[in-house]
């Protein structure tokens, strides 16, 4: 045998190099489409996910069909610039000045960027402001020192939870959240972006 | 309220959220979202491309989602790789598939062997008086054909066919074990696409049936091969002729070759490799390829009945493709006499 094919052939074969009288002696005709069929309907008889018996819960609705159609790009408020762009969660955009509003139209072919690669890139325009996790479920409100500081600002601003963008609820009074849960599709931002 | 922080590994996370070798190798950018039910606040968990931390943000008594999302720019597009659901009393499952094939990037066999099913579920309560879905988890599965010879890249995968199902009701690790694939095709040699195993919760107040964790193994064709040039009416009487190969479907991590060897086909026999006569493929999908031979006498010095065959080495053993027995007839016989004037 070529030394060169041989070394070719030692990645995967090196059983077969260590022992290949005995590897050869397990050859075999390639499965059929005839065997196959048999297998299958065997297999068929002895699924093990049918042997455990009736599912529990739902059995004529599939869970994962739920979410068939979903698109990030919907479901987010894109920032775009200078041929990139990133996503980020709905209602995280806290203030939006006008002059700013084109930097949510997404340019052709923008290169998609992380938050974190986009922001750095671009602070000159973006501003974070870090929330609490009870201020971005609405169960707290702004401090409203906080909400002046950046209602006239020239920059966008983002909501931020340990650096990373976050949607932020409208404030809800206990009262009201115990009589009824918000509705996160109606809800809205200062921004409503 | 009373708030409920658990521990979650995104290294955990992205690799139980498995990102598809063809997503990975194709300038996604990825994202993952921590979305709080019920009333669905979204945060964007930055991670790097690889590494591990833990989310800060404490998850409601209602539970959280965990969503990986793969987005390339042109044309924007989005995909939702995986999901998981966490929540306070809900088990926690992870699902582990292996086969013979010990590729790491992703589960895969071929359409005639085995795999295994592993799944493993934690914190069940066998309270009879606890909620059921802190009692139960339910197992899915799920079959996806690639159309048109595809490698799985850009399939929707909620188009997948929800296959059997079924329920767990106790911890610890269960074994599933399937001799062959279940992916629908009319050549079951032919089959190609993916299996996936998920484990949910059940609907309760809190939150709708949600995925705890998910795996898929990809299932490749068996490989196939025809040979143009030499048949068993091939009588050989100088230079051997030209042979052509043409294989299909070549297992992603495979070495072809074709033997030759004296005497009639005889299964398990080692021959002598044909120069030239070999192909090595190390990929994530199967191949063609074709194999011209030329000038193959060498190994061929002996007249008589000679078998030329295919094989393909795999993680899966030696498989014969294809064989064809031939005659070498190269003496020259002289009929003559001598004689004599005298």
């Amino acid at each position: 045998m070529n030394r060169s094919v041989l070394l070719l052939l030692l990645p995967l074969a090196a059983a077969v190099a260590a022992d290949p009288a005995s590897q050869h002696a397990g050859m075999r005709d390639a499965a059929t489409h005839d065997q196959l069929s048999r297998a299958l309907r065997m297999a068929q008889q002895n699924d093990p996910i049918r042997a455990l018996g009736k599912p529990a819960g739902k059995s004529d609705e599939d869970p994962a069909k739920r979410d068939t159609g979903r698109d990030l790009i919907k479901e987010s408020t894109i920032l775009c610039y200078k041929g990139s762009l990133t996503l980020l969660p709905k209602q995280a955009v806290l203030h939006l000045p006008d002059s700013l509003k084109g930097r949510l139209e997404v340019q052709p072919n923008a290169k998609v960027l992380t938050w974190a690669d986009f922001h750095r890139a671009n602070r000159g325009w973006i501003r974070t402001v870090e929330v609490s996790r009870e201020q971005a479920m609405g169960q707290a409100e702004m401090p409203e020192e906080v909400v002046k500081t950046f209602q006239g600002s020239s920059s966008v601003v983002v909501a931020t939870f340990k650096g990373g963008p976050i949607s932020v609820l409208p404030y809800t009074a206990p009262e009201e959240a115990s009589a009824t849960p918000a509705d996160p599709a109606s809800t809205t931002n200062p921004a409503q972006p | 309220m009373k708030s409920v922080l658990r521990a979650f590994s995104l290294l955990t996370l992205a690799l139980a959220l498995t990102v598809p070798a063809d997503l990975a190798a194709n300038n996604y950018t990825f994202f993952v979202r921590q979305v709080q039910m019920p009333l669905g606040t979204q945060w964007d968990v930055s991670v790097d491309q690889e590494g591990s931390r833990q989310s800060p943000l404490a998850i409601n008594p209602h539970g959280a989602r965990f969503e990986l999302w793969a987005v390339k720019s042109a044309p924007l597009t989005s995909y939702l790789v995986d999901t998981t659901y966490v929540n306070s009393y809900v088990p926690v499952a992870t699902v582990n598939i292996t086969s013979e094939d010990p590729y790491a990037v992703i589960p895969r066999t071929r359409a005639d062997r085995p795999f295994t099913v592993t799944i493993s579920v934690a914190g069940m309560s066998s309270d009879p008086a606890a909620p059921e879905a802190a009692r139960t988890v339910k197992l899915l599965r799920h079959v996806q054909d690639y159309p048109n010879n595809g490698d799985g890249s850009n399939i929707n995968r909620n188009q997948a066919t929800l296959y059997s199902q079924g329920s767990l009701n106790n911890n610890g690790t269960h074994t599933l074990s399937y001799t062959v694939t279940s992916i629908p095709g009319g050549d079951r040699s032919k089959v190609r696409g993916e299996e996936r195993f998920s484990v949910y919760s059940l609907q309760d107040y809190q939150a709708p049936e949600s995925q705890l964790n998910s795996k898929f193994i990809q299932i490749w064709p068996v490989a196939d091969c025809s040979v143009a040039g030499i048949s068993s009416s091939t009588v050989v009487k100088g230079i051997a002729p030209d042979v052509s190969i043409t294989l299909q479907d070549l297992y992603p991590e495979s070495v072809t070759y074709a033997q030759v060897y004296q005497g009639s086909q005889s299964l398990g026999t080692q021959g002598a490799l044909v120069p030239g006569a070999s192909i090595v493929v190390n990929g994530s999908a199967p191949r063609n390829e074709a194999i011209h031979l030329r000038n193959w006498d060498s190994v061929i010095e002996a007249d008589g009945t000679w078998t030329m065959e295919i094989l393909t080495v795999t993680p899966f053993g030696i498989d014969r493709l294809a064989h064809t027995t031939f005659t070498v007839a190269r003496s020259i016989k002289l009929n003559g006499a001598v004689t004599s004037v005298d």
